[in-house]
């Protein structure tokens, strides 16, 4: 069982004043595909480092399946980790790099070359295994790394931001990679990011955590669509949730009890031309490609619209927004969501 | 011509003056003969050079000269790289007192290092401690060629190995932690790491490629350890012949100057000390820049 579960698991380091993971409780299935998400800061590089051992928790139980695995050392734990840096070794070659986990670990056998062999011609990298790291592109250091990483057989695959330190297309293009590796492998993943699109395409499901605390661990759709704290919906989405204060937008939206912010995402408003619940004026358009988004001042707050790249408006013209009550999300004061 | 190269003229010119110029001027001089004696300079070929070329006393200097360098540079780098692997795996306090300790040495002026080490200062009082304190029987006999030499290159170890220590540890901080990380994970032992990524990291560093060449060079200018032994292991030697097995280069261009200054013999014993200097150079270089791919 390659289970993960967290009990009450909390990290401070010394000298801070706050405790950088704080009380997280999270279970992770076997074979589940988990995505911490999280802004700079928030603690979620910590969390993946106390799973894989690499930082001694300050409270709280890590148990890999049934076994407590507190004081196991990382050598120990079965996992592989890849880092955003890579972190290869530079003076060995791409085929010792791969290699070095099974060399390391003493278990060199005579299937080991067909095993190097194998894994490179998957990430292919076939090519490449006589060159030194710093001959590679970074999109190629990060296979050789993914490459050393799969060779361990490790139950439970740790990732630190893979792939941020990579541009644009070579991301979507790993994107899919590692979630086919994923598929392939059948084993646990945890992948750290702070880039949503990443979270939203690859995950099972996602562990938002912020300030050290986790917010809310769900399937993707369920994340963005009921978000269960405002700064989730304000977090997630481009552009994020449109937040109000329910006073600002006048009477024609009932807010639940107990509620007073109310979020919209801007995907689900419409410009209506005859009369319609919110009326606004635009006071700038972002013109994305593919969409447009129009800032639209309705009482004293912005709302955030997104219409078809075709449409014309104008900065300064009114605007009629349109929208159905479903799609309404309600927060209280302290952003809890409101049922 | 292009008027960028007229801004290269004052800089070349000055570098003409101030490096060119001398060597060239000292070559002739090495050419000639030319003495406080005898101060009418006069050309004589190449006979300077042939003169210390079929000189044993010369050929014996340039042997011990490299065998010191070598021997020193090579012990000071072992040393410092080990120094610095104590200091940056002990914890935060130890490496505050053991770095402060270890870098006094350098602070040492050498002769005062070639003092404190050779046989007069040190070793009479020890050898006092082992025959007759302890009642061993036995002394460390300091006029043994293996003896004095693996003292020799150890004072002057003792005093080089720190900056090769400081190198060490900078080199050691600046790999990635992810490097070690990434090693721990994969299941590698401390002696794993050390030999698959702190050793080689050292090793293909340019700054411990620098400053072995630079203690290697700066070594054959060897002269304060070796001239503080002179005196004791010369005693036996015939006044006025400085011949004594420890004669660095830079020893027998001092002592040549005891009688009549020959100033065009010393100039032509400082060209071929240039000479070795620059090949050995070219070849750590070359051996090192071997290594670093």
């Amino acid at each position: 069982m390659s289970s993960v579960t967290l009990k009450k698991v909390s990290k401070r380091f010394t000298n801070a004043e706050t405790d950088a993971v704080d009380q997280v409780d999270l279970e992770i299935n076997n074979k589940e595909f988990l995505v911490i998400l999280g802004p700079s800061g928030s603690g979620k590089s910590s969390l993946l480092r106390l799973i894989a051992g690499l930082e001694e928790t300050t409270g709280g139980e890590v148990y890999f399946g049934n076994e407590l695995v507190n004081d196991v050392s990382p050598r120990e734990r079965n996992i592989s980790m890849v880092f955003q840096n890579f972190a290869l070794f530079p003076n060995m070659s791409v085929y010792d790099n791969i290699a070095f986990p099974i060399r390391a670990s003493g278990q060199d056998s005579e299937n080991l070359d067909d095993e190097v062999k194998r894994i490179a011609s998957m990430l292919q990298i076939e090519s490449l295994l006589d060159r030194k790291p710093g001959e590679l592109s970074g999109g190629e250091q990060q296979r050789v790394s993914l490459g050393r990483a799969i060779i361990k057989k490790p139950k439970i695959f740790l990732m630190d931001e893979p792939l941020s330190n990579l541009d644009a297309s070579l991301r979507a293009e790993l994107r899919a990679e590692i979630k086919k590796l994923h598929k392939e492998l059948g084993i646990t993943f945890i992948y750290v990011t702070h880039d949503q699109t990443e979270a939203m395409s690859m995950a099972d499901r996602i562990a938002l955590i912020k300030d050290g605390k986790l917010l809310q661990v769900d399937k993707p759709e369920v994340i963005y669509n009921t978000p269960n704290h405002s700064w989730i919906g304000s977090f997630l989405g481009m552009p994020a949730m449109n937040l109000a204060n329910s006073s600002d937008l006048g009477d024609s939206i009932s807010a639940k009890k107990g509620a007073s912010v109310i979020g919209i995402r801007p995907e689900n408003i419409t410009v209506s031309s005859e009369k319609s619940k919110l009326t606004g004026s635009v006071i700038s358009i972002e013109y994305l490609g593919d969409s447009q988004i129009l800032n639209v001042k309705v009482g004293k707050s912005v709302m955030k619209v997104k219409v078809p790249n075709d449409s014309k408006y104008s900065v300064g013209a009114d605007v009629n927004l349109d929208f159905s009550d479903d799609s309404l999300r309600f927060f209280s004061d302290d952003g809890k969501y409101v049922k | 011509m292009r008027v960028p190269y007229i801004f290269l003229v004052p800089s070349l010119l000055i570098i003409f003056l101030a490096l060119v110029g001398p060597v060239f001027q000292s070559f002739l001089l090495s050419l000639s003969e030319f003495s406080l004696v005898n101060p009418s300079q006069t050309p004589v070929g190449f006979q300077n050079y042939i003169g210390l070329l079929s000189d044993s006393i010369f050929w014996r200097a340039i042997q011990v000269t490299l065998l010191l360098v070598f021997g020193s540079v090579f012990i000071e780098f072992i040393v410092g790289i080990f120094l610095g692997l104590l200091i940056t795996s002990s914890g935060p306090k130890a490496r505050t007192w053991f770095s402060s300790i270890f870098v006094i040495p350098i602070a040492v002026a050498p002769i005062v290092t070639g003092v404190l080490w050779s046989p007069n200062s040190f070793f009479d009082d020890l050898n006092t401690l082992l025959y007759y304190g302890l009642s061993l029987g036995t002394y460390i006999d300091t006029s043994k060629p293996f003896t004095y030499y693996s003292i020799i290159m150890l004072s002057d170890a003792w005093i080089w190995a720190p900056l090769f220590m400081l190198v060490t540890v900078a080199v050691i901080r600046s790999i990635p932690k992810e490097q070690f990380e990434a090693a721990d994970v994969m299941g590698a032992s401390s002696f794993t790491k050390f030999q698959k990524i702190t050793f080689p990291a050292i090793l293909a560093s340019p700054a411990i490629v620098v400053t072995l060449l630079l203690r290697t060079a700066d070594a054959f200018r060897m002269f304060e350890v070796p001239y503080s032994w002179n005196f004791w292991l010369g005693q036996d030697a015939e006044l006025g012949a400085p011949v004594d097995t420890v004669s660095v280069l830079m020893w027998k261009m001092f002592s040549s100057t005891l009688y009549d200054f020959p100033i065009a013999q010393i100039t032509a014993m400082a060209i071929l000390l240039l000479v070795v200097t620059l090949t050995t150079c070219a070849l750590v270089l070359r051996r090192s820049s071997s290594l670093m791919d």
